[in-house]
């Protein structure tokens, strides 16, 4: 939307237009500035000197213009002083200081004012529209221009009448509902701009309408007022050939014509550094960078998109750097850097927070502003209708009889469009399954990459819970044949006091095998069930034993990775729970993924060498009334309040990348919630603690 | 002869006692057992001249089987008690550091007290 507006703001270039090279200017008026005396005329020279050089050497612009207001205030010259500040004003504007600019020209027009020199009020009056447009205030711009456009009429300056013209078009252009109104004037401004053979004007109103038909997704119109503006634009080094070039490229990428849109669009750019434009630059990187990502070219893209990011960040121009974000995100996640995506993401969220705080109290006063608006509209009308009644009248037979040749013609075109438009919406369409079909396939691998991650975790731990009891297996079983063996020999000798000792002892160890037998088979057990795939059944299932049980698991994982990781455990688990009726493999990702997690910072902290810092991990269930409560609790740093509630985000980490996929709080959250029907909150006091409560209902 | 076992595994005491079942009966050898490494590091406190052969897990909940080695190398020097470490890991890593911090040997659970026997000159 704020593409649109951009270009209203360049018909303040207007009031320049050069005939001759602008060498050629400069130097003539230098070798006045040389010779003149402190007066008026050295007023009047200082101030178009900067009016020439504001797009090639705007520093030289501004103290020319400076220097200007300056001579005028001795002198007493109060058209000179007012005109010295409008281009003062040029300079802050070209620079993106709205503040500077707004002050410039406020007094640049209370000065204006005071010598009532109409055509400089109707002027700046304009420009202070166009830069509230910039800004998105809408009433305020459409306000000022009208107020510009009414003195305009009155002195019958054309130049003011087109231009206000066309910010009301663009103002109109900017909400869809009445973009078609926005058209009206545009077209409405053509004649008169063709009338007064002016090429930034025409330059910037075909940019205008190109865009705006673009918008309107009639690409056909919109190509052949892009083609128009760069054939009038010469390829002069101005501000609007920048504009002309950078959104014709995107016109043609639109239409899959990506050679012919990078070469524009580079062009774009490398005018815009040579004029040294900073925020254009940005805009121009930004057009180019869309332009690449559209047609694939994902290195091309980044790199543009990354010279684009500092330039606009140092330029502060939000919407557009939002657009960059979006499209460094959006090309992070093609090349599956998903924590490079999530970055630019939540730099895209932050900016949009920023942008949106703006755009709420714009959305309120647009409300108002529809009222107004037609207000106003009538109040345009009555200006302009009188003149064009008479006129109408005379065009009136002439129109009659070209209508019918013309309606044929524009009734074909219309079907023509038509029908392209329809053959790329099925196109789009294809290309939107597809995008789905990918994401989805994208979607079913991330999972399954985080239930492998956390199965890694696991075999280590596994390994050492095996062995254990596989170590007790071997070797009772082992004694007990030793035992026996010296039982028969102690029946042989007929001490049975001894050999029933033996016997209790055997009978003892036999038990012992029994016991690690069924711990090393549960291991195993639970093994596959963490691996396994596909549906999962709910069974009645003992959640303290599996709490613990992960637990340690959780526990030898890490301590396998990182023997020098330690932390007190403590447990407290309520006997009175019983069974519950729960997914058992499902459930113990989510105790695993939790109790790591709280590992994992309990290590951190521990790291920090916080004298009398314990890290502990605390997990404990609880029976309610009608549900169950599971906790698990750590004394690491807690969640920082800007990340709070983004941790059940897929993909949000804050583990170092390659170290966490982001998925596991994610996956946890949807198992509680989706699959169980229950809850899963987090609390946390920074510096202190964090505890993740879990609460299953219960029939 | 006195043996420091150490490990969280209770049923190790039992193994431990049935395994050495003679020589304990023969009276040549006394077994010490402690759960953890703090523990095993409290019984080196009281009784750190009458402790001939320590053997730990290293795995252990709080400190662990390595840091205990490390302490009880750097603590106890005179003479340095003999640490075997007993473990159900039995990868490279694990072998290296427990060499690096002076273990004088190395046996991997399952334990194959055969071999541990011969180890132990019993």
């Amino acid at each position: 939307m704020l593409k649109f507006r951009i270009l209203a703001w360049i018909m303040i270039l207007l009031i320049c237009s050069d005939s001759f090279s602008q060498a050629k200017i400069i130097d003539s008026f230098n070798a006045v500035l040389v010779k003149s005396k402190e007066d008026t005329n050295k007023v009047n020279t200082l101030v178009a000197l900067s009016k020439a050089t504001r797009g090639s050497t705007p520093a030289e612009a501004l103290l020319s213009a400076t220097k200007a207001m300056k001579l005028a205030q001795q002198l007493k010259f109060v058209k000179g002083e007012a005109n010295a500040l409008k281009y003062i004003g040029m300079f802050y504007f070209y620079n993106g200081n709205n503040v500077e600019t707004l002050d410039n020209w406020l007094k640049s027009l209370e000065l204006f004012k005071s010598i009532n020199d109409k055509a400089g009020i109707s002027n700046i009056l304009g420009n202070i529209g166009a830069l509230y447009d910039r800004q998105g205030d809408d009433e305020k711009s459409m306000q000022y221009s009208l107020q510009s456009l009414q003195i305009a009429e009155e002195i019958g300056d054309k130049m003011r009448i087109a231009t206000t013209l066309q910010n009301i078009g663009n103002t109109y252009g900017r909400k869809i509902s009445t973009s078609r109104k926005g058209l009206e004037y545009l077209l409405r401004a053509i004649p008169i701009s063709e009338e007064l053979k002016d090429q930034d004007l025409y330059v910037t109103l075909y940019t205008n309408l190109g865009e705006a038909y673009s918008k309107m997704n009639k690409l056909d119109s919109a190509l052949f007022y892009f083609q128009k503006g760069i054939k009038a634009s010469r390829n002069s080094e101005e501000l609007t050939t920048i504009y002309i070039y950078n959104y014709a490229g995107k016109g043609y990428a639109k239409t899959g014509k990506f050679d012919l849109a990078i070469s524009y669009q580079k062009r774009s750019v490398e005018l815009a550094k040579k004029l040294d434009a900073n925020m254009d630059i940005g805009k121009s990187l930004l057009g180019l960078g869309d332009t690449y990502f559209a047609n694939n070219n994902i290195p091309a893209s980044l790199a543009t998109y990354k010279e684009a990011e500092i330039i606009l960040k140092n330029a502060g121009a939000k919407e557009e750097l939002k657009d960059t974000y979006q499209g460094l995100s959006k090309i992070y996640e093609r090349k599956k850097d998903y924590p490079n995506a999530f970055h630019y993401q939540n730099l895209l969220l932050a900016i949009k927070d920023s942008i949106y705080n703006i755009e709420t109290s714009k959305t309120v006063s647009n409300l108002q502003l529809d009222y107004t608006l037609s207000k106003k509209e009538s109040q345009i009308s009555l200006l302009t209708k009188n003149k064009e009644l008479d006129d109408l009248q005379l065009k009136r037979q002439k129109i009659t009889n070209i209508a019918f040749g013309v309606g044929f013609v524009l009734i074909m075109l219309f079907a023509f469009v038509l029908y392209r438009n329809y053959q790329q919406k099925q196109k789009a369409n294809e290309v939107l399954e597809h995008t789905l079909t990918d994401l989805k396939s994208t979607q079913t691998q991330l999972i399954h990459s985080e239930k492998m991650a956390s199965l890694g975790e696991l075999t280590a731990g596994i390994a050492h819970e095996i062995q254990n009891p596989l170590n007790f297996v071997n070797n009772f079983s082992d004694l007990n044949r030793e035992l026996l063996a010296e039982m028969l020999e102690e029946i042989d000798k007929g001490n049975l006091q001894d050999a029933k000792d033996i016997a209790a002892d055997v009978m003892d160890n036999e038990t012992k095998i029994n016991h690690h037998g069924k711990r090393a088979d549960s291991i195993v057990k639970g093994m596959l069930q963490h691996s396994r795939t596909g549906a999962a059944v709910k069974e009645p299932t003992d959640i303290n034993a599996l709490a613990d049980e992960y637990l340690r698991l959780g526990f030898h994982g890490l301590r396998a990775k990182d023997n020098s990781f330690n932390t007190n455990m403590i447990t407290d688990y309520d006997n009175s729970i019983g069974l519950v009726n729960l997914v058992p493999q499902d459930m113990a990702r989510v105790l695993l993924n939790l109790i790591t997690n709280a590992f994992y910072v309990v290590g951190e902290k521990k790291k920090e060498n916080i004298p009398g810092y314990e890290p502990s991990v605390t997990v404990s269930t609880k029976k309610l009334d009608d549900k169950i409560e599971i906790r698990v609790r750590d004394n690491g740093n807690g969640i920082p309040p800007s990340v709070m509630e983004k941790i059940f985000q897929p993909f949000f980490t804050t583990k170092p990348t390659g170290e966490g996929t982001g998925l596991g709080l994610s996956m946890s959250y949807d198992i509680i919630t989706k699959g169980h029907g229950g809850t899963i909150q987090a609390t946390t006091k920074e510096g202190e603690y964090a505890e993740f409560c879990i609460e299953l209902p219960i029939k | 002869m006195k043996f420091l076992v150490v490990d969280d595994e209770l049923d190790v005491q039992t193994l431990f006692r049935q395994r050495f079942r003679k020589e304990i009966r023969d009276g040549g050898v006394d077994f010490v057992f402690a759960n953890s490494g703090e523990q095993a590091l409290a019984y080196m406190n009281e009784h750190h001249h009458e402790a001939v052969l320590i053997l730990s897990d290293i795995n252990m909940p709080g400190m662990s089987g390595l840091e205990l080695l490390g302490k009880i190398k750097q603590q106890y020097t005179a003479p340095t008690p003999k640490v075997m470490m007993l473990t159900a890991y039995g990868d490279a890593e694990n072998y290296n550091q427990a060499m690096k911090l002076g273990a004088d040997d190395f046996l991997t659970k399952p334990v194959d007290f055969t071999l541990l026997r011969e180890k132990l000159m019993l």
